[in-house]
C-alpha cells in the first residue's frame, strides 16, 4: 500500500492506493499517527485507488476517525471504490463515518465544520 | 465432487493471504468472464480473505491450506488448517456501532463472512479446521 499526502488549503489529504488490509493496516495506523502528532487534525482520506478492504482494514479507518475526534479532529473518507463502499456498507460503518462522495465535498465539509467550530 | 481450481498451502503471514486472494482472482475471473458475476465473485474473495486472516491469526497453524472448486452451481472456497477444534458462535452478528464504547475497532470478520458468502459450514476432521464457504454464481 502507498500513502501519499498533500495539502489543499488548511486541510490534508491523504491518498491510499493498493490494498488496505491485515498486512497494511499498521502502516496506514502508523502515517495517520504521524499527522496527528504534527497537528495536521483535519485530513480527507481519498480511498478511490484501494483496490481491497478487509476487516482490518476498515478497523483501522475506524481507529483513525476515533483518535481525530479525541483529537477534535476531522477525517473524511472519499471516493471509495465499490468493493470497498460494499465493506462500509454492511457493516454499516458508512453511516458513522464521515463520508463524502468527492475531494471538493469532502474539502467542503472539512471548511464548514471548521467554520462552525464543530468537531464531526 | 466439483473442480479444483487452486490449492495452495502457505505459512500463517498476512502478506500470503493477499498473494492467495489475488492467485484465487485471477481464476475466478477466468472461469467467470461475465460482467454480472463480478460482484459475487468480489464477495466471495472478501469471505474467503476473512477466513484466511482468521487462520493466520487464531488457528496457531504453521500452516494455511486453501482449496478454490468449481462446482455446477458455482464456487467453493475452503480453508484448512491443522491444531484445536475451533466452534464458530451459534449466532454471528455485526459489532454494535453504537455501544457506550463507541466505534469498534475490530470484530467484524466471521460477520463479513455469513454476510458475503451464501452459506457458511465449519467442521473438524482429521485434527483439522474446516471452513467452507460457497458462492453460488451462474455460469450465464
Amino acid at each position: 500500500m502507498e500513502i501519499k499526502i498533500g495539502m489543499d488549503g488548511d486541510f490534508v489529504i491523504a491518498e491510499l492506493s493498493g490494498d488496505l488490509v491485515a498486512g497494511t493496516a499498521e502502516q496506514f495506523k502508523e502515517q495517520m499517527s504521524k499527522l496527528m502528532e504534527k497537528n495536521f487534525l483535519n485530513v480527507v482520506l481519498e480511498l478511490s485507488k484501494v483496490t481491497f478492504m478487509d476487516s482490518s482494514g476498515l478497523g483501522s479507518c475506524m481507529a483513525a476517525h476515533k483518535a481525530f475526534n479525541e483529537k477534535k479532529g476531522i477525517l473524511v473518507c472519499t471516493r471509495p471504490s465499490e468493493t470497498v463502499a460494499k465493506v462500509f456498507r454492511v457493516t454499516r460503518a458508512d453511516q458513522k463515518l464521515n463520508m463524502a462522495a468527492n475531494r471538493l465535498e469532502a474539502v467542503l465539509f472539512l471548511q464548514n465544520a471548521v467554520l462552525s467550530g464543530r468537531q464531526a | 465432487m466439483g473442480e479444483i481450481l487452486l490449492a495452495m498451502k502457505f505459512e500463517p503471514l498476512f502478506d500470503h493471504v493477499s498473494e492467495a486472494r489475488l492467485a484465487a482472482q485471477d481464476i475466478c475471473k477466468k472461469h467467470y468472464p461475465q460482467p454480472g458475476a463480478e460482484p459475487l465473485l468480489s464477495e466471495l474473495l472478501m469471505a474467503a480473505t476473512e477466513a484466511m486472516n482468521n487462520a493466520v491469526e487464531h488457528s496457531g497453524a504453521k500452516e494455511v491450506e486453501i482449496e478454490l472448486i468449481g462446482e455446477g452451481r458455482g464456487l467453493i472456497f475452503r480453508v484448512l488448517t491443522a491444531g484445536n477444534r475451533f466452534d464458530p458462535p451459534a449466532d454471528v452478528a455485526f459489532p454494535d456501532l453504537d455501544g457506550p464504547d463507541g466505534l469498534p475497532e475490530g470484530g467484524f470478520g466471521l460477520a463479513i463472512i455469513s454476510e458475503m458468502a451464501d452459506s457458511v459450514q465449519y467442521d473438524y476432521r482429521d485434527g483439522k479446521n474446516i471452513v467452507t464457504l460457497t458462492k453460488y454464481i451462474s455460469k450465464n
